[in-house]
């Protein structure tokens, strides 16, 4: 046992500090990348001979990554099961394994590649969707939702940005400030405000954290109440998220987030601190998830790099794909 | 139909001399069988290029008119099919996963290899047109053999404006049921007459002719609306003549289910972003006269073709290949069109690329 | 005349052989040329046909009009700018039609065009004449029709005329169309056509309309096209008249009088269908404005018919082509079209307004109601309100321009300059137009001095004159660049204060600009209306016309042709000729000192010799009834001639000037008029009871006043 685990302790110290360093390097960019990179530099360096032996190898490595302290998103464990199956799928393909691992580095790279320019992608997507002097509602920090504003703002489109503050980590903020550093009109209004302003708002866009297997998503708190408005006001509710934050997930409920987030995520955001900074008696609970659950019903559309999809089409892609 | 001049064939969209869907899609078919059979290409990859520029100058010349496109799409997808089966037969070639699972596609779309030179392909694009050809000539019958499982005795059915596959699903019908029938005239075209004359030729069809604010009053005493539409989107969703909303969401409102009658060829890959996306405006001559028009200098007069329906209040589509739920409509798509093949503008895309890259390591450099 | 010069004409002539030989090959005329000057100064540079309407040569619309409406071939005439004309057919996708150019650089009016489409032989079969800036969306093919199905039954169906409804308040309309029709509605055949602004009534012979038509109906609401389905008799009927120069001020007057020819005209008058002409800067606001608000659908700027443009449609009626740079907090107000590369500086309005490609608009600038050609730069902080701004001028910083201003190509208005309403600038020197070789037909005409279409071209002859002094050097304050042209400030800036004008909602402002900009005789018509200060001229120069005929014994033919000229110039009625020559006519020398003898024998041989002149205007009868009251007066005034009275009038019924009928009608209402002079009546009692009981027997007169005359008793039966 012990031997066993001392060449997976090496390897472990080697995959994290790469991880590490890349997601230091690129702060900006989603965290699957690193983790698909980091697994295709596995398969390149690993001695296995067989088939079996590389996905063992490779499932010692993915459990690696999402214990790591840098897993702080749910995509990390989507793009790794992700990378498993299409390891798996392409396994009956190749009988020789010189052939098989060699297509799975050329894939690895492509898949690396392809959730590298899934921004771009969607941004060209969901540029039709923007017209001249529009509001749109944007809810908490998307790096997605952000491009696609930028680049259509970039194509000499006018709009107006309407950003909630997105409490407790305040990500909303942060949005409005790089909008309005890019020159796009934006005004900030607090998370209570919505339904206030839903009225002169056209639609709604924001990101997800992970895109769910009936169509829905997981997001920052506060989306589900938001779609929930925009239904009311009969305004659209588009995501825009990339397909590698696809999961395999079936939540009922919202209690399923957090058993699903704990599953997959390990370094947790601390929770709210002005909340728990509140002078407040012992005996009063506080709680405060970071995610909720927002069904299908509430989504008009999903701008992914796989194009502009229906919920529906949504889960038809991963049934496709697990099954 | 002998030759068909690409030129005179652009014209004549341009002029609205070839209007209405069905011709259109027909027409457009024919243009371009007529194309790749006297044109010269060596390989699939140059004539899937020049039917995309083709086909790009016949959806500018009637931007609103989606079968246009959609033809072409399906004329782009007919020849990609063909390439890879027969270049499936070739020994040789690499293997090709066709399984349009997108999520895994190992090789992007775009490195597949559409250059080899396949002699039999021509004949094979060309007979596959044809039976395109075909199988919309016969749509109209298609759609309407499942008119007995809808329509039943003594119903009541609203239907609005003049859809031709409308009248001959309730002609249809009426051969084994006797049945009512309210159509709205719907201005200002008031086609709804025409409907309404040609249906009270059949002893089986009781037919009372409405005005448009008649709808909601009469709506409670229907079963069920059956309407044409121009197209559907995407995501499910209508593009239908003006007015129709308002008929859908009176129905919605006394909870008649709404199924709506259409050929295939209707169905556009793209989505109607919002009300005014797809929407084309009519002269104000058809519902106000000119010599009138100059007391109303202050006031304005809009006469726009299209409503955008949301598939939410659509209950069921009926194509030629059956009844599909409106959340079904995507499925459709990807049987019958290929993701590459979505001709909006190309051109554009380009400068978004630079732009977009741009930006990104703007945001990446931040 | 213009009939001898048309060989001048023509590329390709040999293909247009070949053409002849088919049958039933559908052919169009466009007129390239308007023969006005409404568009002055503009059209001194471009002539109207290319100018953009929303962005769109005029042209382009007439041709998209006549090929959608199955017209195989078309001909456009060319005299001014032809050069251009051709250019622009030739470079733009009407080269792969069959539009031919036809340079007929001699040509000064409507005539001679036709009098040379005549002489080229094509038009064997029934063609479309329509002006070169005619925007409709009719469907011409079933207008066709109708001509044809038509013709078939009557072969003297000769032309059908299209008309539009629209009263005549409407914005769409000319201010200066004021065209009567009368037609019967069942077969809808044409008996009236006037304009009815000269004289503010109209004239109608009633039994000839009545003797024919059970039913008439005259309308004021309508509007006349231009666009006439024709007959190769039209042409045939210009080329035996040499003298017809318009269409509708000669060619229809003629045959709807004229009882002698069966030829028929009618009517078409559109249903829902959509037909105007850009006559001047008025029409070309309304029709502008027309397009937008999609009147003219599928003719709108989103249909991209030219295939060289991008527009799209956005709500309030904005159309914007792509690549349309608006920075900042600019605002697009409704009603606006933007064409390709315009950029839009920061807080910036534009509304009501056209902009052509390229332009270049500062921060703040106020545009309202414009219509800018391409290339135009309007810079920081300038105000511009209802005016027309040509390709490539440029209004500095601060500038403000008031209402109905045209700053023509390439003018620059200084620095905060301040632009009266109404102004407007050139570049253009009048040297440089008579180097120009499409200008050189001006000096052709000298002694014809033809009217044409808006009867300007009695002026030409003095037109270099008038271009010399039409522009002055002004100040176009810091950096500016261009003359300030003056024509109407000099001769009709009393006009302008018109009230029907003012009282127009604002929106029409430019139409005051164009009023203003129509040149010469057709403003002059509006002092007639008010003042009596026009027929003295005109009598003046109509009396010195027959004077001078009678002294250098031109031919009574030729006498007649330039006094109907005359007439057409200042739009006046056949009647007003006749009373104004007939007193020179019956002019004696010396009458003083002559007996009476003498006087009836010289007055006998002048109406012997004369009044072959008045017959020539074939008036009506009611009219004849006006010249015997006339000559009544006359001889009021003259006592001399008092005791000729029956004399003269014998004379006139002799040679066929009067008809019985008239003098007649003359006795019976001088009878009846209780204040009436009756004393001239009792003079020729003798003769009117005469023709009374004699009317069948006599067979002593000449053959035409025999015809005339048994008509006339038919009638009476």
């Amino acid at each position: 046992m012990s031997s066993s685990s001392t060449p997976a302790a090496t390897k472990n110290a080697w995959v994290i500090e790469e991880f590490g360093t890349m997601i230091q390097k690129e702060s900006e960019i989603p965290i699957a990348i690193p983790a698909v990179k980091v697994l295709t530099q596995a398969i390149q360096q690993s001695q296995a001979t067989t088939i079996m032996g590389l996905q063992k190898e490779l499932d010692e490595i993915i459990n690696i990554l999402k214990g790591c302290e840098y897993n702080t998103s749910i995509s990390l464990s989507s793009v790794c099961s992700l990378f498993v199956r299409f390891v798996t799928r392409t396994s009956l393909d190749f009988p020789v394994f010189d052939d098989y691992k060699k297509t799975l580095i050329e894939r690895g790279k492509q898949l690396s590649h392809r959730s590298s320019t899934a921004r771009t992608k969607i941004s060209q997507l969901a540029d039709r969707f923007i017209r001249d002097g529009i509001t749109i509602l944007v809810h908490g920090y998307s790096r997605v939702a952000l491009a696609v504003l930028i680049n259509s703002h970039a194509q000499g489109k006018r709009f107006n940005v309407i950003v909630t503050e997105s409490r407790p980590d305040s990500s909303g903020y942060k949005t409005a400030l790089r909008l309005q550093s890019a020159g796009i009109q934006v005004k900030l209004i607090m998370d209570g405000a919505v339904s206030r302003f839903m009225d002169k708002v056209d639609y709604v866009l924001c990101g997800a954290e992970a895109i769910v297997e009936n169509g829905g998503i997981l997001n920052k708190v506060g989306t589900y109440q938001i779609s929930i408005v925009a239904k009311a006001f009969k305004k659209p509710f588009y995501v825009a998220a990339e397909s590698f934050k696809f999961t395999r997930t079936y939540p009922l409920n919202q209690t399923d987030v957090e058993s699903i987030k704990n599953e997959n995520v390990v370094g947790s955001p601390s929770i709210c601190k002005t909340c728990s900074n509140l002078d407040k008696p012992e005996s009063l609970t506080i709680d405060s998830p970071t995610l909720d659950y927002t069904p299908p019903s509430y989504i008009t559309l999903l701008f992914t790099d796989l194009g502009v999809l229906t919920p529906s089409a949504v889960s038809d892609e991963l049934i496709k794909l697990y099954n | 139909m002998d030759e068909i001049n690409l030129e005179t064939f652009i014209l004549h969209l341009k002029r609205k001399v070839v209007a209405g869907s069905f011709h259109v899609s027909q027409k457009t078919a024919q243009v371009l069988r007529h194309y790749i059979s006297i044109s010269k290409w060596p390989n699939a990859k140059v004539i899937i290029d020049q039917i995309k520029s083709i086909g790009k100058r016949l959806i500018d010349a009637q931007p609103l008119e989606f079968c246009i496109g959609n033809i072409v799409r399906r004329v782009l997808f007919i020849i990609r099919e063909e390439y890879i089966t027969l270049k499936r037969n070739l020994p040789n070639l690499i293997r090709l996963d066709s399984s349009k699972n997108n999520l895994l596609t190992y090789e992007d779309p775009d490195t597949i290899d559409y250059s080899s030179h396949i002699p039999t392909l021509k004949s094979q694009v060309i007979e596959a047109i044809g039976e395109l050809i075909e199988e919309m000539k016969g749509l109209h019958k298609n759609v309407a053999e499942h008119a007995i499982e809808h329509i039943h005795s003594n119903e009541i059915i609203m239907t609005f404006g003049c859809s031709r596959t409308v009248e001959q699903f309730l002609v249809e019908a009426a051969r084994k049921r006797k049945f009512g029938v309210i159509v709205v005239e719907s201005a200002p075209s008031l086609e709804g007459r025409k409907t309404a004359l040609t249906l009270s030729k059949n002893p089986n069809i009781d037919v009372t002719l409405i005005p448009d604010s008649a709808i909601f009053a009469l709506m409670s005493r229907v079963n069920k609306v059956i309407i044409g539409t121009h197209a559907v989107m995407a995501n499910g969703g209508l593009i239908a003549p003006s007015g129709t909303h308002s008929l859908v969401v009176a129905a919605k409102y006394h909870s008649v289910p709404i199924v709506v009658c259409t050929g295939l060829y209707k169905l556009c890959p793209l989505y109607a972003y919002d009300q005014d996306t797809f929407n084309d405006f009519g002269s104000p001559g058809e519902y106000l006269k000119f010599q009138e028009a100059e007391y109303l200098v202050n006031v304005h007069s809009y006469n726009p073709s299209f409503d955008y329906i949301p598939p939410e209040l659509v209950s069921l589509f009926i194509t030629n290949n059956g009844g599909h739920n409106p959340s079904y409509i995507y499925r459709l798509l990807q049987e019958y069109y290929d993701p590459r093949d979505m001709l909006e503008d190309d051109d554009e895309d380009v400068n978004n690329n630079n732009n977009n890259n741009n930006n990104n390591s703007e945001i990446s450099q931040k | 005349m213009g009939v001898d010069k048309k060989k001048s004409s023509n590329h390709g002539s040999s293909q247009m052989n070949l053409d002849i030989k088919r049958e039933e090959v559908l052919r169009a005329i466009v007129l390239g040329d308007s023969f006005d000057r409404k568009f002055a100064p503009v059209t001194l540079e471009k002539p109207r046909t290319l100018l953009p309407l929303v962005n769109i040569p005029l042209l382009d619309y007439t041709l998209e009009f006549l090929t959608a409406g199955g017209i195989e071939e078309i001909y456009i005439v060319c005299t001014c700018h032809a050069e251009q004309i051709k250019e622009y057919v030739e470079t733009s996708r009407w080269s792969n039609f069959k539009v031919f150019i036809l340079l007929e650089p001699g040509c000064n009016s409507v005539g001679e065009v036709l009098r040379a489409c005549h002489d080229s032989q094509l038009f064997q079969s029934d063609f479309v004449l329509i002006s070169g800036d005619v925007i409709s969306n009719m469907d011409l093919s079933k207008a066709l029709k109708v001509h044809k199905e038509r013709r078939e039954k009557d072969k003297n169906a000769i032309m059908t005329m299209v008309f539009k409804q629209a009263s005549p308040t409407h914005r769409t309309r000319s201010k200066q169309d004021d065209t009567v029709i009368g037609w019967d509605q069942q077969t809808s055949e044409l008996v009236y056509y006037g304009n009815s602004h000269s004289t503010n009534r109209i004239a109608l012979s009633i039994e000839n309309i009545f003797s024919k038509h059970q039913q008439v109906q005259l309308r004021y609401d309508l509007i006349d096209c231009h666009i006439d389905i024709c007959s190769p008799e039209v042409l045939a009927l210009f080329h035996d008249n040499f003298d017809f120069l318009d269409i509708r001020k000669d060619f229809i007057p003629d045959l709807l009088s004229n009882e002698l020819l069966e030829h028929q005209l009618h009517t078409y008058v559109l249903q829902g269908e959509y037909a105007a002409r850009v006559k001047d800067l008025r029409t070309y606001h309304s029709v502008s404005k027309d397009i937008i608000h999609r009147w003219t659908f599928p003719m709108v700027p989103d249909n991209n018919f030219m295939c060289n443009s991008t527009y799209s449609l956005y709500r309030q009626m904005i159309y914007k082509e792509k690549m349309v740079k608006m920075i900042g907090n600019c605002k697009l107000g409704e009603e606006t079209v933007i064409g390709k590369g315009c950029e839009l500086g920061d807080g910036s309005v534009i509304t009501h307004s056209v902009l052509g490609r390229n332009c270049i608009i500062g921060r703040n600038v106020q545009l309202h109601g414009c219509y800018l050609w391409d290339g135009v730069v309007v810079q920081d902080n300038a105000i511009v309100r209802n005016s027309l701004l040509c390709d490539g001028s440029l209004v500095c910083n601060g500038a403000v321009i008031e209402k109905g201003s045209i700053i023509s190509f390439g003018v620059i208005i200084g620095q905060g300059l301040h632009v009266e309403k109404f102004s407007k600038f050139t570049l253009y020197t009048p040297h440089k137009s008579l180097n120009d070789s499409t200008e050189n037909d001006d000096e052709d005409e000298d002694d014809d001095e033809s009217s044409d279409e808006e009867n300007e071209d009695n002026q030409k002859p003095d037109e270099e004159k008038q271009f010399a002094n039409a522009t002055v050097q002004c100040d176009m304050g810091p950096g500016g660049k261009g003359k300030k042209w003056i024509i109407k400030n000099e001769k009709y800036n009393e006009i302008i204060d018109d009230t029907d004008m003012e009282s127009d909602d604002t929106n029409d402002d430019l139409d005051e600009s164009d009023s203003s900009a129509d040149d010469g005789p057709t403003c002059n018509l509006k002092s007639t209306k008010n003042s009596g200060g026009q027929p003295k001229t005109f009598h003046d120069e109509v009396q010195a016309t027959v004077r001078r005929a009678i002294k250098e014994k031109h031919s009574l033919d030729n006498l007649h042709i330039e006094i109907r000229s005359l007439r057409l110039a200042y739009v006046k009625e056949s009647l007003d000729c006749v009373l104004t020559i007939f007193p020179v006519l019956l002019e004696i020398p010396d009458i003083q000192s002559k007996t009476q003898k003498e006087i009836s024998v010289q007055l006998s041989k002048n109406i012997e010799e004369y009044s072959s002149v008045i017959k020539k205007f074939s008036l009506n009868t009611e009219s004849q009834v006006d010249f015997i009251f006339a000559i009544q007066d006359f001889c009021d005034e003259n006592t001399k001639y008092q005791p000729l009275f029956k004399n003269i009038l014998f004379g006139f019924y002799q040679k066929g000037a009067l008809v019985e009928q008239a003098i007649i009608n003359w006795s019976d209402e001088t009878k009846s008029d209780q204040t009436a002079d009756k004393s001239y009546l009792e003079k020729c009692q003798d003769f009117i009871d005469w023709l009374l009981n004699a009317s069948e027997e006599e067979d002593d007169s000449d053959e035409e006043s025999e015809e005339e005359s048994e008509e006339e008793t038919d009638e009476s039966d």
